[in-house]
């Protein structure tokens, strides 16, 4: 039996999505038509669609340095501009405020992790 | 032009301008330099053996198309904090480096400053924007130039032309637009305010996404693609792809764009390379993401077919 050397397969983690594709990832789920009324299966898969690339937008963002108040101006400023343009799309059939709480849960999530104290180990074990 | 483009107010600007430039190369440099030659105050962020030499040579050497050559001193620092207090900031990296200056212009815009993209593509707004930079502080902008860095701390521009347009995304000519466009023609650049800027970035991505596609698929520079059989025909088909694109995305895309681009295409000097084809042969970043690459990947989303920007990314993409 192989073993793969890639590290993330190794540590069993996700390799961590680039800065630039969890933006375009976001826009271009924005962008997508939204399926007819009364499609609920589709609605709920174009939800969490939405809902997992916005997470991992905020969470990705997060590293940048970004602030939540910044993340928050930025995905809301998206949102507004996808709705004005594409008035049959994603991004206009969700409420700006909505979407970045999504992130915004993601961004401060990502922030907790990192701040967590590592488990000392006793002396004794 | 576009018949929807306004004119700016012709009143320059009283006092000298406070100007960033975000991105030394070519394009970013020239417009430094015009700019520093017309007495405003620039700044210009660069790094590495290009800021080296323009502080070695006491600025950068700028070559114009009729052989013209001087050394301007366009404020060159590594220094982001420079930058804080300018009016307006032009940014002029590769569609590709946005991501690694978006912190810096967040922080401009929280300063104030008035941000200035011209890249190549569309939906650099939103982008930056989702890099967190306010959307408020941004206009829209384009330029149409062919400038390059031929060597640290010199720029050359080679096309007789050199324009830039902005305009705001709703469409208003606000000052701070009109105050923009006065200060670039002061530095004698022909700079024009328009109602349709989404229009205006769409036309250019309608000609040199296709551009860039067929070169860079036949890795040979205008004059051979067009000389092939069916050559002008496939661009042709690629400025199609961009509209039909551009209209399902939502902006009102003329026909008259398709004829326009082939006219300019078939104006092109023969030995004519865009930068795209030019970055395949240097190996490295290229902006295929940011022509081909969105117009397919928006095809994709919008349920529009786009065989030859779907060619050229499948061919072109990877190392």
């Amino acid at each position: 039996m192989s073993v793969r050397s890639d590290p993330a397969v190794v540590r069993g983690v996700e390799p961590t999505p680039t800065v630039d594709a969890v933006c375009a990832r976001v826009l271009a789920v924005l962008t997508r038509p939204m399926p007819e009324r009364g499609q609920r299966r589709e609605w709920r898969a174009v939800r969490a669609r939405l809902r997992a690339a916005v997470a991992a937008y905020g969470r990705v963002l997060r590293a940048t340095g970004i602030r939540r108040q910044q993340l928050f101006g930025g995905i809301t400023a998206v949102m507004r501009r996808a709705s004005t343009r594409l008035p049959g799309a994603v991004g206009a059939a969700y409420a700006p405020g909505d979407v970045a709480a999504w992130a915004l849960a993601a961004y401060d999530a990502a922030g907790t992790h990192a701040v967590l104290p590592r488990r000392r180990r006793s002396a004794g074990s | 032009m576009a018949a929807s483009s306004v004119t700016a107010s012709d009143a320059t600007p009283h006092r000298p301008t406070r100007v960033a430039v975000v991105g030394a190369g070519g394009v970013g440099g020239y417009f430094a330099g015009a700019l520093a030659i017309a007495g405003h105050q620039v700044h210009v962020l660069a790094r590495g053996s290009h800021l080296a030499a323009m502080r070695a040579s006491g600025g950068l050497r700028i070559a114009e198309p009729g052989g013209q050559r001087r050394i301007v001193d366009v404020g060159a620092t590594d220094d982001p904090a420079a930058l804080v207090g300018a009016e307006f900031v032009i940014v002029a990296v590769k569609s590709y480096s946005v991501a690694a200056v978006a912190p810096i212009l967040r922080d401009l815009a929280e300063h104030g400053s008035v941000i200035v993209p011209l890249l190549n593509g569309v939906g650099i707004d939103e982008r930056l924007a989702a890099l967190g930079v306010n959307w408020t502080a941004i206009v829209g902008g384009l330029t149409y130039i062919s400038a390059a860095r031929t060597a640290p701390g010199v720029v050359e521009r080679y096309s007789p032309f050199q324009r830039i347009t902005v305009g705001e995304f709703t469409g208003a000519a606000t000052d701070r637009v009109q105050r923009i466009v006065a200060t670039l023609r002061d530095a004698g650049v022909e700079a024009t305010v328009t109602d349709t800027i989404d229009v205006e970035l769409w036309r250019k991505l309608a000609f040199i996404a296709p551009l860039a596609a067929v070169c860079g698929l036949a890795r040979r520079p205008v004059g051979a693609v067009r000389a092939a059989p069916l050559g002008r025909a496939v661009f042709e088909r690629a400025v199609r792809e961009v509209v039909a694109v551009g209209r399902a995305s939502g902006v009102a895309l003329a026909d008259a764009i398709v004829h326009d681009a082939v006219r300019a295409f078939d104006a092109l000097q023969p030995d004519v390379k865009p930068s795209l084809l030019l970055d395949l042969e240097r190996g490295g970043p290229n902006e295929l993401d940011a022509l081909s690459g969105t117009v397919s990947r928006l095809g994709r989303e919008l349920g529009v077919d786009t065989p030859v920007h779907d060619t050229t990314v499948a061919a072109l993409s990877g190392p």
